[in-house]
Formats: C-alpha cells, structure tokens, sequence
C-alpha cells in the first residue's frame, strides 16, 4: 500500500475502526515506512496524553434529580395507554401490591358491612361456587349504590394518595383480566373520587369493562363522561364514533 | 437485535414503565455526558446543568423513542445541542474576556519548567500533576469548536465516526478530517508545554 493511501486510514487504525485486514496492512506498512510510522506515533501519542484528562462526575443530587423526574413522567404518564404493566419487575411492584392488598381489604370489609341481609344470602353452596368461579359478572347497581353511600368510602376517596392508590390496585386486577374486581375499585373511585386527576381514565376503564362485557351502550355512556372530562382524547373520541355507528349498524 | 442489558433495551424497559431502567442508563452515562460538556463548555457547573437538562429532554422524548438509532448518538446529539446552545449565550461575554485577556502574548507562561517550581518532579507530583490537567484542559479549550467536539465524542466518548457525523450533522470524512486537525493542534500544545515521551513515560498523569 502506498503511503498516501496509509495516511488515509491512520486514524481509523489509531481509534480501531479498521477491519483486522486493513489493521494488519498499516501494521506491515509501518514497520518498513519511517515517515508513516512517525505519523501514527504522532497520533497515538497525542491520543494517549489526552485520555487522561480529567472527566467529570456530576453529584448525587444531579442524578437524583433526574431520576425523580423519570419516576413522575411515568406516573404522569396515563396508564389507560401503559399497554404492559411492568408485572416482571417485582421491586417496583411491590408498593402496587401493597397498595392492592391494603385496598382489597378496605373493599372487602366495605362489603361485608354492606352486605345484604341475612335473609337474602344466597344459600351457601352457591355463594361458594361464585367465589371459585372466576365471576363474568358485573356488580351491578345495587352495590354501586350501597357503597357511594357510605361516608367512610368517600372520606378514603377523597385523599388524593388513596384515591391513586386505589386506581393503581384497580389498573392491577384489570391487567390480570380480574375485571370484576377493577370493576368495583373503577366504580368506587367514579362514584367518589370526583377530583381525582385520572378520573378521565376510570370513566374509560368502566367503558372498557362494559364494552368487554359486550355492553355497547354503557361503555358509550362512560366514554363520553370520560370525554367530558378531558377533552383531549382524540383516540377515544374515534371510539365512540365507531360505536356509535356500530349500534345504529346493529338496530337497523 | 439489542442486548439484553444495552442502552436500547433500557431505554425501551423505561418507556415501557421501568424506571429503574432509566437509573441505570442515568448511572452508566452520568461521567460521560457530564465530562462531554464540560469539555465542551469549559465550565463544571454548566457541565452539571446540561447533564441534567439532557437526562430531561431524554424523559420528555421516550414516548416515542424507537430504538432504530444508537442510544448514544441520541445522547450526545441532545447534549451537543445543550452545549452549543449555552456557548451562543455567553459568545458576547465570551468575546469581551478574549480581549481582554490577551490571547498569543503569553508565549510560554505555561509550559511545565515555568510551573514546577526547581524543575523537581517528584517534589510534588500531585501539584505536578494538576499543572499537567491545566495544560490539557487549555489545549481542549482552544481547539476550534467543529474540532474539539468531533475530538471530544471519539476520544472520551468512543462514538465512531460515522456516529459522530450523525451527531455533528456532518459527513464521515468532514468528521475524520476535523479529527486529524485536532489531533494535530493538541499535539502542538503538549510540544509548547513541554510535555514530552519522558514526562508520559513516568505515569504523573
């Protein structure tokens, strides 16, 4: 190879950017060249000295800053359009689950309170297969009704960590196809969380719920609260147009 | 198609709602980008701003990351801009400092003999060693902006150079020949101060 032609790849040899078969030919071309040789010296030399300039750390308090901006774009995010929930990262689930669990139980002691009277149970055979059973039923109003009534509900609901809590419980179920259970949180938060700043998403959960469901109507009626409450949503407002031209597809 | 634990993946781990992921990607890149602008700019505290305000447009632009593009050449082009965008700022106070102080006339004043005090190397390597960072980080500095970037992002950073064209908006061979000039310039710089195969040889850096 011709000097001029070593020159040309001498920087890319110094930075190892040459494939191993042009590596081998400078290497050859050097040994026997003392102007190429001098000039790769030159570079390697330069390139050595500098490295060990010094580089900088940023503090703690820079990292930490970022990270904490990363962790509120996530939440900030919404989550009706997570499409994966991170279920395989159990360090950061663990609050959720938390969180769930401690809901769950209010939900449950809720319903046991309640409850309907004694009377009106079901005989105990069937109350049992409906609790193994994974339900394909929605509560329906009457439950809806009995707890939007009950003021220790509305008190939880109105504390806003309690209430995002809650949705995070009710997001879970719902990815774990536990509808019924999402269901209830969704509606709870409907009835109660009025202010709470994903109250657009809920309305969308319980269209989405009904819509499964195959309750055309209902999941319309929620989409459209949902719409009313953030009227930004261009991709539900598609939605309802092409439910709503389904229906009137349907009834003619 | 990208490595379990590279910077694409956590990055895609991230949008996906992992913000450890991003820690991570935070963590890995924090000296580089921090050191990349501080050599840019010349100032550690701005290189602490523009690290976090990269990390930040980086936040802001994960929704519709794609992975097509190396995680760093995204990286350093959001931080180049950062960098070019504070020099614009303070090019007219810039400008005024340079007048005022003198630039060529002060032939010498920094060469090593003129900063150690007795020429005695081994009486105070560390103080030996700092005057050996200055002469450095001058020689950085006074490299011509086109220059000192495309130096910096395949020196420190280890961008190639077609990376660095993406990043510089630059043809490859535009890229390699602003190297060769920078290389050429620092090498000048380490000769007028003295720093020679015997000073590097001794391993004071």
């Amino acid at each position: 190879m011709k000097c001029s032609k070593i020159q040309d790849i001498l920087l890319d040899y110094v930075y190892g950017e040459l494939e191993p078969a042009d590596a081998v030919k400078v290497e050859e071309h050097v040994r026997v060249c003392a102007e190429c040789a001098s000039a790769l010296h030159e570079m390697e030399f330069t390139s050595k000295v500098f490295k060990k300039a010094e580089s900088r750390v940023p503090s703690n308090h820079a990292v930490e800053n970022i990270f904490r901006a990363a962790s509120e774009a996530l939440r900030e995010e919404e989550p009706a359009e997570r499409k994966i929930i991170p279920l395989f990262n159990r360090e950061s689930l663990r609050p959720f689950l938390v969180g769930a669990a401690s809901v769950m139980l209010i939900i449950g002691t809720v319903m046991w309170i309640f409850r309907p009277p004694a009377s009106q149970q079901p005989v105990p055979p069937e109350a049992v297969k409906e609790a193994i059973v994974p339900t394909t039923k929605l509560p329906e109003d009457d439950f809806i009704t009995r707890v939007s009534a009950n003021p220790e509900v509305s008190r939880l609901t109105s504390n806003p960590q309690a209430a995002e809590n809650m949705f995070e419980a009710a997001n879970i179920l719902y990815a774990q196809e536990s509808y019924d259970g999402a269901f209830r949180l969704y509606m709870i938060l409907y009835k109660n969380a009025t202010d709470f700043k994903y109250n657009y998403l809920v309305s969308q959960r319980i269209g989405e719920i009904y819509e499964r469901f195959g309750r055309t109507e209902k999941a319309l009626e929620y989409y459209g609260k949902s719409v009313e409450q953030n009227s930004t949503q261009k991709e539900l407002k598609d939605k309802i147009d092409r439910l709503n031209a389904e229906l009137s597809r349907r009834s003619s | 198609m990208f490595k379990e634990d590279g910077d694409e993946m956590l990055m895609l781990r991230y949008q996906r709602g992992d913000a450890e992921a991003f820690r991570t990607l935070i963590l890995r890149h924090r000296i580089g980008v921090t050191s990349f602008a501080y050599r840019y700019v010349g100032d550690s505290q701005v290189a602490e701003d523009i690290f976090q305000e990269t990390f930040l447009r980086l936040i802001q632009k994960v929704k519709r990351y794609k992975a097509q593009a190396k995680f760093t050449t995204l990286l350093y082009t959001i931080a180049r801009n950062l960098c070019i965008d504070h020099l614009r700022k303070m090019e007219h106070r810039k400008h005024q400092s340079l007048n005022a102080g003198g630039g060529e006339d002060d032939e010498g004043s920094d060469t090593l003999e003129n900063m150690i005090p007795g020429k005695s190397i081994d009486a105070d390597r560390s103080v030996f060693r700092k005057e050996i960072q200055k002469v450095l980080k001058k020689a950085i500095d006074s490299l011509p902006e086109e220059q000192r970037e495309v130096f910096v992002l395949r020196e420190y950073q280890d961008l190639r150079f077609r990376e660095i064209a993406k990043v510089t908006r630059t043809a490859t061979n535009t890229v390699k020949s602003r190297m060769r000039y920078a290389l050429a310039n620092l090498r000048k710089a380490l000769a007028k101060a003295r720093i020679t195969e015997e000073v590097v040889r001794d391993e004071v850096l």
